[in-house]
């Protein structure tokens, strides 16, 4: 026969017995000492509320996901059809380009004007 | 849509990876409840909860690339509502000063349904909004995103032994918090 449960041993399991966590026999005893007592059954009550009645949102939020996806996905898209806003070079180009203006930095004044002829 | 119940949010990311854009769908209906849940307690406002929710599931399709085959897809896609939530509360960190901005529940499709039970879910509010941070987290991953153990330390990024802690003495200080509570009195006199 197995002991009487008091309120001290329910009291830390009613949140897993509420979640449906706990096994068959003590879920059994557990709802068996809370049909008998007014205080485990008004916070069983309470718990139960914490646990299935939490809010939802106040509309279904699908309609607005949607839109903010395909909003995304467009976005996207028009970023691949602007290759000018960020040209991509190859590591020969980005080279030649730091090359150039290397030689222009350092080139004297008078000298600058034919370097500059001769790049063109 | 019937045979995407039965399938994993693993299995339906995978196809949604793959153009398969019902099955975002489906995972976005599957996690809209549990996300805002977790999400509004964590803020206490549903509309920035709403937004989150939305936002959470803006950056699952922008990183789908960066996702690691064999994680749980209900991990990661918590860890993403628990950053935005987090980078919210700093951001709005001096208007936070709870439990006095607790907000009566928002309205819903059944107003008798809702003025029943407007005390009972103020109530669990406070409860929730009193706890400090980091228990009512766990809490909240638990008891209203149904994340198991092991998925809450990976989303928290602290050990088992933490999460278990911290839900033992948050649920603790919520029983305690709701053991007062008399539904039968409350709002009736």
């Amino acid at each position: 026969m197995p002991k009487k449960l008091k309120c001290r041993m329910v009291s830390p399991l009613l949140f897993s017995y509420i979640s449906g966590n706990l096994e068959n026999e003590k879920a059994m005893r557990i709802q068996k000492h809370i049909n008998q007592c007014v205080s485990c059954s008004k916070t069983a009550y309470a718990i139960e509320q914490v646990i299935h009645s939490g809010d939802t949102p106040r509309t279904d939020l699908w309609p607005r996901m949607a839109s903010r996806l395909a909003q995304t996905k467009k976005a996207s898209q028009t970023d691949h059809h602007m290759p000018f806003l960020f040209p991509s070079f190859t590591w020969r180009e980005a080279t030649a380009i730091a090359i150039v203006i290397l030689t222009l930095t350092v080139t004297p004044e008078p000298l600058r004007f034919l370097v500059v002829l001769g790049v063109l | 849509m019937g045979q995407n119940n039965a399938t994993s949010d693993e299995k339906l990311f995978a196809d949604y990876r793959e153009g398969d854009s019902a099955a975002f769908e489906t995972l976005f209906s599957r996690y809209q409840n549990r996300l805002y849940r977790y999400v509004e307690r964590m803020l206490n406002d549903p509309s920035a909860a709403e937004d989150i929710v939305i936002e959470t599931f803006l950056r699952v399709h922008r990183y789908s690339k960066s996702y690691r085959e064999g994680t749980k897809f209900a991990g990661w896609v918590f860890t993403i509502a628990r950053n935005q939530s987090r980078t919210w509360i700093k951001q709005n960190r001096r208007l936070w000063w709870l439990p006095f901005g607790v907000k009566a529940p928002m309205p819903a499709d059944n107003p008798t349904a809702i003025a029943e039970n407007a005390d009972i879910r103020k109530h669990v509010a406070i409860a929730f909004a009193t706890l400090p941070e980091r228990q009512r987290e766990v809490c909240s991953l638990r008891l209203l995103g149904e994340l198991s153990l092991n998925e809450i330390a990976d989303v928290v990024g602290v050990s088992l032994g933490t999460i278990k802690s911290r839900l033992f003495y948050g649920q603790r200080r919520l029983r305690d918090l709701l053991a007062d509570f008399n539904p039968n009195q409350d709002g009736k006199g």
